[in-house]
């Protein structure tokens, strides 16, 4: 059983509110304990804005903090069977490598939903970071909590955000979350008919085998899984100027049938 | 006379969309304009590859060989028109972000 949808939410709250209450220096010495969906947008909020950091007394946990903070690397910054972090490189050629090896350290994906379901939506969602967002820094993480029974995996960007990169094609909507309803039903920015269909057959996918799917790209945010849809208003303090997708599945995650997979890619 | 390409040779993912490309530079660059694509050792291709492979492979006589059930279905899927379903958001709620 994952955990509720509001916890995600206030992970991505955290980073809210460390990011609000910080000036020169942003205070994480009291910190315990960083989900992904907190740490990796404070890490580019650190690099984007020069900030000094007070790293948590936790050893561990400072550990994460010094990796997404410090100087940018390409490839692995950090990584064991339990804790990939990839600085995505801006080469597209130069991904090839660490996407094997993201496969490979997650056991091929037989735990995340069957090798097929898991090697679909990082390659999907992975490619929607090289063709629309125009990033400066991006980053993947893969964490599991096997006590607690699910994996996050999330996928952030510093880039012109979904609803940037339907305007810088002349798409005008009366807000983000319109531009993620078109984004989630395979309105490409691209010319070719066949494409755009990533984002929205990756949450098909993923709900389809009991996930959690929450994202947030400049102003719109939405979360999906089988049972709860919802798309966030968000307040200006909770924009994030990127693309950042929150990825929860069962750890381990049951293999979907062949049946059910192609039916939730159809596009 | 037909020209060969070994997928595995050429690249060693066919995960993202560039892939396709480099295949299709190398393909190319062969002498020989009638061309067979061998997907075999190929264990799966994304749907970003196989939308790109399609559309390099438009105005080429370029044939395919040893492509395993996955991967045909891939491409079988991107080649087919979307008949998937899509997303109703009338049942979809609209709130503030939750403290």
């Amino acid at each position: 059983m994952l955990p509720s949808r509001d916890e995600i939410v206030q992970a991505y709250r955290k980073y809210c509110e460390l990011v609000a209450d910080a000036d020169d220096t942003i205070d994480l010495s009291h910190e315990r304990f960083f989900y992904p969906t907190t740490l990796l947008p404070l890490g580019i909020y650190v690099q984007r804005n020069a900030k000094k950091v007070v790293k948590p007394t936790n050893p561990d946990v400072s550990n994460y903090v010094s990796l997404i903070t410090g100087h940018r690397r390409e490839g692995f910054l950090y990584s064991d069977s339990y804790m990939p972090i990839v600085c995505v490189p801006k080469a597209p050629y130069a991904f090839d490598p660490i996407f094997s090896a993201i496969i490979g350290i997650c056991d091929q994906g037989r735990k995340f939903g069957g090798v097929k379901a898991f090697e679909y939506y990082l390659a999907e969602l992975s490619q929607n970071i090289y063709d629309h967002s125009e990033f400066q820094n991006a980053y993947i993480m893969v964490q599991r909590y096997e006590k607690k029974g699910f994996v996050e995996i999330v996928l952030i960007d510093d880039g012109i955000s979904i609803p940037g990169s339907y305007e810088r094609h002349g798409v005008t909507a009366a807000d983000d979350n319109e531009h993620l309803k078109n984004a989630m039903n395979g309105a490409s920015t691209k010319l070719e008919g066949s494409r755009g269909c990533g984002l929205g057959t990756s949450i098909k996918l993923l709900t389809k085998m009991d996930g959690q799917f929450f994202l947030v790209s400049r102003r719109g945010a939405l979360y999906a899984d089988a049972r709860e849809q919802t798309f966030f208003k968000l307040a200006a303090q909770e924009i994030y100027n990127g693309t950042l997708i929150t990825i929860r599945v069962p750890y381990p995650a049951r293999e979907l049938s062949n049946e059910a997979f192609y039916h939730a890619i159809e596009g | 006379m037909q020209s060969k390409v070994k997928v595995v040779s050429v690249v060693k993912e066919c995960a993202l969309r560039h892939n396709a490309e480099r295949l299709f530079e190398t393909i190319r660059a062969l002498p020989s304009k009638d061309v067979l694509v061998d997907f075999s050792d190929v264990k799966s291709v994304s749907r970003s590859f196989a939308q790109e492979y399609l559309e390099q492979k438009k105005g080429l006589t370029v044939t395919e060989t040893g492509m395993n059930e996955d991967v045909q279905a891939m491409f079988n899927l991107v080649k087919k028109p979307r008949t998937g379903e899509r997303f109703d958001f009338s049942e979809w709620k609209e709130e503030r972000l939750p403290c």
